[in-house]
């Protein structure tokens, strides 16, 4: 399976804070419609040469949606026309702030098989918001808006939260506001990234993060039946203690030879971050088949890596299994190298020898080392 | 309009433009009770229940046998004289009536617990200033966790049987004042969407006939959405453990660590635990 990371658009209608996409909201560009073709026969080149492959499409920016509905409705039928015989194996999904979304996006949704939506929220002031200032009362009200009219349609939704500084102050209360906000959980606490000076004052260390989580998860365990998809909770449940092995891009060490970052230019890339600091360029999607992009030379020192760690700096780490070393690119943001493991494998370490296991009772059992 | 029950006087003018409506009807003379059911049934008017606002103690209402069997909610000021109401139990007995009071003089809702356990369905009336919350507490668990036979006692019941993790359980039903399933009108026929709302004359419409279908009714719509906006304050109820069964309810009294909070965890843990209790099939050893 492969997944492409459409970036249809750079231009996002956001300020946030901490947002770690490089920041191109004055002179970000969009997909053209031409280059919107081009993916469609690439996609449709690409799965009738592999019958049992699929694509899943994630729509990303910037702000996606900020491309209004005609863009996708001129999507869905570049869809139709170009890939009539393998449209059932392309599945998309969407990661959006909502605060575009109107009834008008209802039936492109339905249309393009998107059943529930990925978005990010923060309760904290001026966070997330348009404008220098970063009016997050506006974004709210857009966004909570958005939200009724998603769920009056019966739309599933996951939000992201971003773990900053300021959340260190009451991890609790950040936790019921989000599961009060989204009853059946579909919560992601993930640490803020931030790679310049000018805004360290909301970033947090891996110890900090460690902490943040450490706060909620007894009264998660506790009440789990509750709050069943908060993540990374559920995910370390279902790893450590049912023993299925089921990781995030991040994690699982495998996202070597399955993703594509494709920019409103048609350049593709590894991932968003990888395209932002200009890394891992697999060339333009007008010279290239997504077989060619997805078999790229330069992948190697990916999965080069993988195999690295585990012989060395992670060797003998008996949480290899949940880890492999972590995200290339947070490794490279620290040492301009990707032959490292990211600091944040220190994060997941230690939550689970502090919090995890004494909680809960279980510990964590490796896989024999292949 | 959509399946909503109203809310409304007896007036007999109003009641005739109703024909074939599920009804609540209120009323505080305890003379027009019987003549309001007649008329009612004459009218084909579903009803779902008479409110009788009583401004005298349950001991003291003059219960007539005509009542018998029809459904009654009685709103009183308190239980009264005990001895008096002993005397009116046998011909309660045949009544489908729940008992709708505040908290009593005492503080600890003793009278709910005395109707409740003589087999009596009763509601505590919450008001956001005058609530012991450690007595409810206390009524709760009583209620749902009891072992001596005792009648239901509201909210607490309704949100036992309503109570899903994936979404609000909102008990507001058990005082006619959820929105989404009860419309009040006064004796004009104008509607509103609570009782509150109809005492300040904020109205939905003006005649019930012509509200048609509510999905449309941008008042309404702003009215059933309008928990979220708990979502925009930077602090209060949603950030609030109980919210999922609360919802901002008691927020006008609310002060930090108010102790509203810590009864609606406590009513969610309880709901939970005798969720699972009823469950389980406790099964005891046979000789």
């Amino acid at each position: 399976m492969a997944t492409v990371i459409l970036k249809a658009t750079e231009k996002c209608n956001s300020n946030c804070y901490y947002c770690d996409v490089v920041r191109k909201q004055e002179t970000g560009t969009s997909m053209p419609l031409d280059i919107l073709e081009l993916a469609f026969i690439r996609f449709d080149s690409y799965l009738k040469s592999y019958p049992e492959e699929r694509i899943d499409i994630l729509w990303h920016g910037g702000e996606p949606l900020l491309l209004g509905a005609e863009y996708y409705r001129s999507a869905i039928e570049l869809q139709e026309q170009h890939c009539p015989e393998t449209k059932s194996r392309i599945k998309h999904s969407v990661q959006t702030n909502l605060t575009c979304f109107t009834e008008d996006f209802v039936d492109i949704f339905r249309k393009l098989g998107i059943t529930a939506v990925g978005t990010s929220f923060d309760p904290e002031p001026n966070m997330r918001g348009p404008g220098r200032k970063i009016d997050s009362q506006k974004y709210n009200k857009r966004f909570i808006n958005a939200l009724s009219i998603l769920e009056g349609h019966g739309f599933g939704w996951g939000m992201i939260y971003v773990v900053t500084k300021k959340s260190l102050l009451r991890p609790l209360d950040v936790f019921f506001f989000l599961t009060n906000l989204k009853l059946t959980g579909g919560v992601n606490f993930n640490p803020v990234l931030i790679y310049d000076e000018e805004r360290k004052d909301v970033a947090i260390t891996p110890a900090e993060y460690v902490e943040f989580l450490g706060a909620i998860f007894p009264y998660w365990w506790k009440n789990r039946h509750r709050y069943p998809d908060i993540e990374p909770f559920k995910s370390l449940v279902k790893n450590i203690i049912d023993g299925h092995r089921s990781l995030g891009c991040v994690d699982s060490g495998s996202c070597t030879y399955h993703h594509i970052n494709l920019a409103p230019d048609g350049e593709t890339s590894q991932c968003g971050r990888s395209a932002d600091w200009g890394l891992l360029p697999y060339g333009n999607i007008k010279d290239r088949s997504i077989e060619e992009i997805l078999g790229d030379g330069q992948r190697r020192q990916l999965a080069d890596r993988v195999e690295y760690l585990r012989d060395n700096d992670c060797d003998g780490c008996r949480f290899w299994d949940l880890c492999h070393g972590g995200c290339p690119l947070d490794a490279y943001s620290k040492h301009s190298d990707f032959m490292y493991k990211s600091e944040w494998c220190g994060a997941k370490k230690g939550f689970i020898e502090k919090y995890f296991e004494p909680i809960t009772g279980a510990k964590f059992k490796p896989r024999e080392k292949s | 309009m959509n399946s909503h029950i109203l809310v409304c006087p007896g007036d007999i003018n109003l009641l005739n433009r109703l024909g074939g409506k599920t009804v609540v009807i209120r009323l505080s003379d305890f003379e027009d009770v019987t003549p309001t059911i007649e008329r009612a049934k004459h009218l084909q008017l579903d009803i779902k229940c008479i409110a009788l606002h009583s401004d005298i103690p349950v001991s003291d209402i003059p219960f007539n046998r005509d009542w018998e069997g029809e459904p009654l909610a009685v709103f009183a000021p308190d239980l009264g004289n005990l001895r008096d109401f002993i005397k009116k139990i046998a011909l309660l007995r045949h009544f489908n009536i729940r008992f709708y009071l505040p908290n009593d003089s005492g503080g600890c809702y003793t009278s709910h617990r005395i109707l409740s356990s003589l087999g009596f369905s009763v509601a505590v009336l919450l008001n956001d200033d005058g609530v012991n919350w450690d007595a409810l507490c206390d009524l709760m668990t009583y209620s749902l966790l009891g072992l001596v036979r005792h009648a239901p006692i509201e909210p607490f019941q309704y949100v036992t049987a309503q109570y899903d993790r994936n979404r609000h359980t909102d008990y507001a039903s058990v005082y006619f004042e959820d929105p989404t399933s009860f419309l009040h009108l006064d004796g004009e026929g104008h509607v509103a969407l609570s009782p509150d709302e109809l005492r300040r004359g904020s109205f939905i419409g003006v005649n019930v006939d012509e509200i048609g279908d509510l999905s449309g009714n941008v008042e309404y719509v702003k009215r059933i959405e309008s928990w979220r906006n708990f979502f925009l304050e930077t602090n209060g109820c949603a950030y609030c453990q109980g919210w999922r069964v609360c919802l901002g309810k008691f927020a006008q009294g609310r002060k930090n660590n108010s102790s509203c909070k810590d009864f609606h965890v406590e009513l969610m843990d309880v709901v939970e635990q005798y969720q699972t209790m009823k469950d389980k099939n406790k099964t005891v050893w046979q000789p």
